[in-house]
């Protein structure tokens, strides 16, 4: 009988394979450009695997590198640079079915969103995390997340206006 | 604007729920980019090598004697360059939390297999032992530096993966009664090991398959430096006819700032690239010495050693 060893490589490929999608879709969200989440994800992804022990013994990896991702972004946002991997072309990153209008809407509100405030939209809106949770992970109190929440979702109201219009949304106005 | 929004519209009290809808129809049938697996395990080697060299433990002899320096053609980055025939060219934070609750990839996101297969290396001088390169070490370094440890780097692959993947000897030296000032490492690989990989990615001829390059430009190494690092100076090695084969290059970088010096060479199919820093075993890398015990030209003079590509598997 033998067993099968996977290398720390294979382990992580096989792991950014299958979780890249939903990291770069929040990394996305965050970064209001796809190649600055490119950078972003390569980055976070890149200490990951540094720490590949510990990300692997989580409970839950992905979960893991999603905080990274998080981290990274908060820290890096004052020192955004282009001294990550450059990537010659940009990738193919949406399928058939996509809808690119409807995202050139959405990332084009959350740019006018304060970095701070577009990460409460995204923790709170994307991946549904109550305001407590919000909270821990920014580093603020919950009235701070609340209000945040509140202020970018009158942005967002705005901003996203047409999206609501009646051809779009059938059978609503507001 | 093609907008394919079609569900009922929110009513004025449910903002949170018309911006969820929006981030969901808006984002769920995007991918990330196939060359991402690679080029993040790339950058992920190229910090961990970095980060080792700042954790292990080192001593190197304050007192080296001055090496020769095998015969090279340099040009230098940072235009300070004076070499013949050179054309002058111009940190984990993670948590655990709560996934998202979006659903994983959708079905038809390929998954770029092939793309990995250039992670593997074939048989060949790289493979040689730990027990091997640090005989060579031993003899390769300058008088006056004694080497009282090496060990793997690879500690944390497979015992499978070890001869084909990476090879690496981490000498430690110190000479008799001189205080610790620094380590060197010497690591032998095929000239695809993602370590030197940290060029952009392009497509095939295909479009289906991205290739890499084994760049060992300075252009790469500055382009592809993590925040913290920074890049004192870079010359490349050309051969005779004038092509890059290698580079040297000084860095510092980290809150200590730590000093590595760095000997990229293209050897047979391979490379053999040698570091020496200024840091002792602190966790931080602290620097301990002004200066990295060796110089670059030692550096070099021990990694164009033909003994470290004598190996046959």
């Amino acid at each position: 009988m033998r067993r099968v060893v996977r290398s720390t490589d294979e382990e992580f490929t096989a792991f950014v394979v299958a979780a890249s999608p939903q990291l770069h879709r929040k990394a996305w969200l965050l970064t209001t450009s796809s190649a600055a989440a490119d950078d972003l994800l390569q980055t976070a992804l890149a200490k990951a695997y540094v720490n590949w022990r510990r990300v692997s013994n989580a409970d839950d990896p992905t979960a893991y590198v999603s905080g990274i991702v998080m981290k990274t972004f908060l820290s890096d946002r004052r020192r955004r640079s282009s001294s990550e991997l450059a990537v010659a072309e940009i990738d193919d990153v949406a399928s058939a079915s996509d809808d690119p209008a409807l995202r050139l809407t959405l990332l084009a509100a959350l740019r006018t969103l304060a970095p701070l405030d577009r990460a409460v939209v995204v923790l709170r809106y994307w991946e549904d995390r109550s305001v407590e949770e919000t909270a821990h992970t920014l580093g603020l109190s919950s009235a701070a997340v609340k209000n945040r929440s509140l202020r970018a979702l009158a942005v967002l109201r705005t901003e996203l206006d047409d999206v609501r219009a009646p051809t779009l949304f059938p059978g609503g106005t507001r | 604007m093609s907008i394919k929004y079609d569900q009922p519209a929110p009513t004025p009290e449910s903002d949170e729920q018309f911006v969820r809808d929006v981030l969901d129809n808006a984002m769920s049938e995007t991918r990330a980019p196939h060359h991402l697996p690679i080029t993040a395990l790339a950058m992920g080697r190229r910090q961990r090598a970095r980060r080792r060299l700042s954790v292990t433990a080192a001593t190197v002899a304050a007192s080296v004697l001055v090496v020769s320096t095998a015969p090279a053609l340099v040009r230098n980055a940072t235009g300070t360059g004076d070499a013949p025939g050179g054309t002058q060219v111009a940190s984990d934070g993670g948590q655990t939390s709560q996934a998202p609750s979006q659903d994983p990839a959708p079905s038809s996101t390929p998954t770029p297999a092939t793309d990995f297969k250039i992670a593997d290396s074939p048989p060949g001088w790289w493979d040689m032992t730990v027990q091997q390169m640090e005989q060579i070490g031993v003899a390769s370094l300058p008088e006056g530096v004694v080497v009282d440890e090496s060990r793997s780097l690879n500690d944390d692959v497979s015992p499978a993966d070890r001869s084909a993947f990476y090879t690496a000897l981490r000498a430690d030296a110190d000479a008799d009664g001189q205080p610790s000032t620094g380590q060197f490492d010497i690591r032998l690989a095929h000239k695809m090991n993602p370590v030197f990989l940290v060029g952009p990615p392009k497509r095939d001829g295909t479009g289906d398959r991205y290739t890499y390059v084994d760049d060992l430009t300075c252009a790469v190494l500055l382009a592809a430096a993590s925040a913290g690092e920074d890049v004192v100076s870079c010359e490349e090695i050309l051969d005779s006819g004038g092509e890059v084969i290698g580079r040297r290059s000084k860095e510092i970088y980290g809150p200590a700032g730590s000093v590595h010096l760095e000997v990229d060479l293209r050897r047979d199919g391979g490379v053999v690239t040698g570091t020496v820093s200024n840091t002792s075993a602190s966790p931080d890398g602290i620097a301990i010495s002004p200066e990295a015990p060796l110089t670059l030209d030692q550096l070099e003079a021990i990694v164009r050693d033909d003994a470290w590509t004598s190996y046959r598997p």
